[in-house]
């Protein structure tokens, strides 16, 4: 019997221990990463150059898929151009919808609202980074046509023409010149006044004295030597203007692209917001924001002014007083000194580092051109929380629009590392009903770059 | 991702299925215990999950799910927001790709080791009738982790060149941060707890079990069997992406038959069938929004689910020798689909739920045991106990853990 237990124990023993205790191993799941994907750098950021004036202003709502079930979209006949013109400068064009058929899943109509929108977006993008080249070539055009006026004004002789009037008898044949007398006599009797040297040098003197031999030929002698670069001056003059009508010819187009672009979006959502209304629903999907590139008719302009080396400035500065701050060594008559300083950059950096966040905007459908755009700013509470907060790789404005009917959150990205963009505050934003619905949107401000202009 | 459930509620004696179907380790039998007297007995599972066969029956990995393209189209499809998907679709066709364009892929790893402890205490009430309580002790450790391999240098390149052209950096970060841990960005955004290793120790689901035998000759053995499941384990957590759990929550009645067929005095051929009932209750559940995926933040609190009924057969023999006890046998089962309805999200949706509940399992057990019965009826060991060891091997099924299960029994009679 012991010999039995013995061994009923032998088996049982191991198998008990065998069945504590027992952990699952740690085993990693596969990883990699890749190494050739670039390491982010910060975005370039010269502070202290933003235009404070608004260029461009995009502000826009997604519809939620329960606010359009039954919502059906079609492109008109006179919108039709404005799409084909839009789509046609994207590769992909063919892919974005342009109807939206009732019977579609309103899901799927989102999504595909939301890619055109987006695709119309970047076909605007690209046109402005287009003009901006063409207006740059046109500006520099420009500037070369005024310094040709500039040396013409310099080369051209100071000189009475009316002292060299022709009198003449009659008009030259071909590339003849005119027979002309300084005085008028019962011969040479019509007259003919020369505005410069191109004229002066077709004229042929007959002299009666010559001190008007000698005083005119000084005048032809001077012409003769300035004439050759007046001339080579006016054909660079006349190549600058084929070369900016042509190059306007370019920019004309893309300025159609741009506004064209605008007109899509706009009806698209306010078609889409005009049947969520019919449905009762209170969502707002398109805005319209006064900018220099589409002013209201109120005369004033969104504009956002505020001095971002000044601030990084302060920031740093207040990081610094700390530091000294904190330094036992600091006797206290310094330490007030140093806190003083403290304080006035602590109250800058909480109220007085924006010098001016107004944006003009009107809500919804029917837009009147601007007359019923509001004031939404910092001083008259339309906005509010707002922060401006240093991220790794840029600024950022997170604020809050409020109206009567809902409010805005907004936090956008500010960047200048694209010339042609110039400065630009991009992001999403969430408008907020008071039934506890939220839309999805973008929101874009546009500057231009001071050093720039 | 599919969701995992890992399902640890081994029981005992009598095949007690729970649910999902377990892989069993009894085989069956259409004995009852004498009038009078009791049965205490201790079962021992252990069990590892890394395997399982998949609803088309092939053999793979459990963490199966975590392995998913991170292409434009499967990106998109876990994005609820349909504005979210079209800012996507823009981006993707701006870069000119197309939804099967992918920057790498999800990986995963998932082992799971059991350890079930079970007593089970049974009594025979009369001649014919038994009566048994299960208590199940589950003792599991979690093992799970899920990774990335990134695998297009130049689609990565282009979206961060794209996303920066819209002039929008910290987007480019959330972007890096979605494309190195896709799976944590995605729970978390989701309102997943965190995945991480777990042990833990539960209390499974207590069983009731009656056997009743109708018929007891010197050939046949028939009983009938009634079992009821209470649900006192721990269902899944509905915050947990990946969960061991040890019980489902709900009630079930199961019911039975075994014929045991005696050739010999040491010979006994034996076939049985249970049919469970998984009674219809309501439980808080993740409600899907993509059909291939139980990824979700949306949370019905008041899901009407019925899990689907279960059914087993299962035939062994069984050769006893001087208490050396020594059987093999093969199992089947087979779960319906479970059924879930609700109010709060579209039915479409609660009916992507029951994706891939249905299952199936082919199992094939061996069992060597010794136990003293002879020796204590002729007075040369004081007390009648058993020991026996029971392996079981899955060889074919759909969803359901394929990895085999060792169980060690001791009992003692008294």
């Amino acid at each position: 019997m012991k010999k039995m237990m013995k061994t009923l124990l032998t088996i049982l023993i191991p198998l008990t221990i065998l069945s504590c205790g027992r952990e699952a191993e740690v085993i990693p799941a596969p990883k990699s990463f890749n190494e050739e994907v670039a390491g982010l750098q910060a975005f370039s950021f010269e502070a202290g150059k933003m235009d404070s004036t608004v260029r461009a202003f995009t502000l826009l709502f997604y519809p939620r898929p329960e606010h359009i079930k039954d919502f059906s979209y079609e492109v008109d006949e006179l919108s039709k151009p404005s799409w084909d013109a839009v789509l046609a400068t994207l590769p992909y064009g063919d892919r974005v919808w342009r109807e939206y058929p009732l019977d579609i899943d309103p899901d799927m109509k989102v999504q595909k609202m939301v890619a055109a929108i987006q695709s119309i977006g970047r076909s605007r993008d690209n046109a402005w980074r287009e003009m901006y080249v063409y207006d740059t070539q046109m500006k520099s055009i420009g500037a070369r046509q005024i310094e040709i006026q500039e040396e013409i004004k310099a080369l051209e002789p100071i000189i009475n023409w009316r002292d060299f009037t022709c009198f003449y008898k009659k008009r030259p044949r071909g590339d003849e010149k005119y027979e002309c007398k300084v005085e008028r006599d019962n011969q040479y009797r019509r007259r003919k006044n020369p505005r410069g040297c191109d004229d002066i040098l077709t004229f042929q003197f007959i002299f009666d004295n010559p001190e008007d031999e000698q005083r005119v030929n000084e005048v032809v002698t001077l012409c003769e030597q300035v004439t050759p670069q007046l001339v080579k001056l006016e054909a660079e003059m006349e190549s600058l203007r084929a070369e900016y009508d042509a190059t306007y010819a370019k920019y004309e187009p893309l300025e159609f692209i741009r506004k064209a672009g605008e007109s899509i979006v706009l009806d698209l959502l306010q078609t889409a917001e005009r049947y969520t209304k019919e449905e009762g629903f209170p969502q707002v999907y398109v805005a319209t924001g006064s900018s220099a590139e589409k002013p209201n008719n109120q005369d004033v302009l969104s504009e956002v002014k505020i001095d971002f080396q000044k601030i990084l400035d302060q920031a740093l500065l207040k990081e610094e007083l700390e530091r000294k701050m904190a330094d036992p060594t600091v006797n206290s008559y310094e330490f007030a000194k140093l806190k003083e300083q403290h304080d006035a950059v602590v109250e800058y950096l909480a109220v007085g580092h924006i010098e001016k966040f107004s944006l003009w905007i009107e809500f919804g459908l029917n837009y009147s051109g601007g007359t019923r755009s509001q004031e939404y700013s910092i001083a008259n509470g339309g906005i509010q929380d707002f922060e401006l907060v240093f991220n790794d790789l840029s600024p950022a404005f997170n604020f809050k629009i409020v109206t009567d009917d809902f409010w805005i959150d907004c936090k956008l990205d500010v960047t200048n590392d694209d010339e042609a963009m110039g400065y630009r505050a991009v992001g999403e934003v969430f408008a907020h009903y008071p039934d506890g619905s939220v839309t999805r949107g973008g929101m874009k401000l546009e500057f231009n770059t001071l050093s720039s202009k | 991702m599919k969701k995992l459930i890992l399902v640890a509620g081994f029981l005992m004696g009598v095949p007690l299925w729970a649910n999902p179907i377990q892989t069993p380790f009894v085989l069956p039998t259409a004995r009852v215990l004498p009038k009078g007297v009791r049965n205490l007995s201790y079962k021992g599972a252990l069990i590892d999950a890394s395997r399982k066969f998949n609803e088309s029956g092939q053999n793979v990995t459990i963490a199966e799910p975590f392995f998913q393209p991170l292409s434009f189209g499967k990106i998109m499809e876990g994005e609820q927001d349909p504005a979210k998907r079209g800012l996507i679709e823009d981006t993707m066709n701006a870069l000119g790709a197309d939804p099967n364009d992918s920057f790498g892929q999800t990986t995963g790893q998932v082992n799971v080791k059991v350890n079930a402890h079970v007593p089970v205490l049974a009594w025979g009430l009369t001649k014919k009738l038994t009566v048994a309580a299960v208590v199940p002790i589950v003792k599991s450790s979690l093992n799970v982790d899920a990774g990335v391999q990134q695998q297009n240098a130049a689609l990565h390149q282009q979206m961060i060149g794209d996303i920066k052209a819209k002039g929008a950096p910290e987007k480019v970060v959330e972007f890096l941060d979605k494309m190195n841990h896709p799976v944590a960005e995605k729970m978390e955004e989701y309102g997943y707890q965190p995945l991480q290793n777990e042990n833990k120790t539960e209390l499974g689901d207590i069983r009731l079990i009656s056997k009743y035998q109708v018929l007891s000759n010197e050939i046949n053995r028939i009983t009938l069997t009634g079992a009821l499941t209470v649900p006192t384990g721990q269902d899944q957590d509905v915050n947990k992406a990946v969960d061991v759990i040890s019980g489902d929550g709900q009630t079930d009645i199961a019911f039975g038959a075994d014929y045991d067929y005696l050739l010999n005095e040491n010979l006994t051929l034996t076939v049985g069938s249970l049919y469970t009932v998984q009674l219809p209750d309501t439980n808080a559940e993740r409600i899907p929004f993509r059909v291939d995926s139980k990824l979700t933040p949306d949370i019905d609190p008041n899901t009407e689910r019925n899990l689907g009924d279960i059914w087993m057969v299962a035939a062994a023999t069984t050769f006893t020798y001087k208490g050396f006890v020594a059987a093999a046998g093969y199992n089947f089962q087979t779960r319906q689909r479970d059924e879930y309805d609700g109010d709060m999200f579209a039915p479409n949706r609660y009916h992507w739920l029951a994706e891939d509940t249905k299952q199936k399992m082919h199992t094939a057990l061996a069992s060597l045991g010794y136990n003293t019965i002879h020796l204590f009826r002729q007075k040369k060991f004081p007390i009648p106990l058993g020991v026996s060891l029971t392996h079981t091997q899955v060889f074919a099924g759909e969803n359901v853990v394929n990895d085999a299960l060792t169980a060690l029994d001791l009992s003692i009679f008294f």
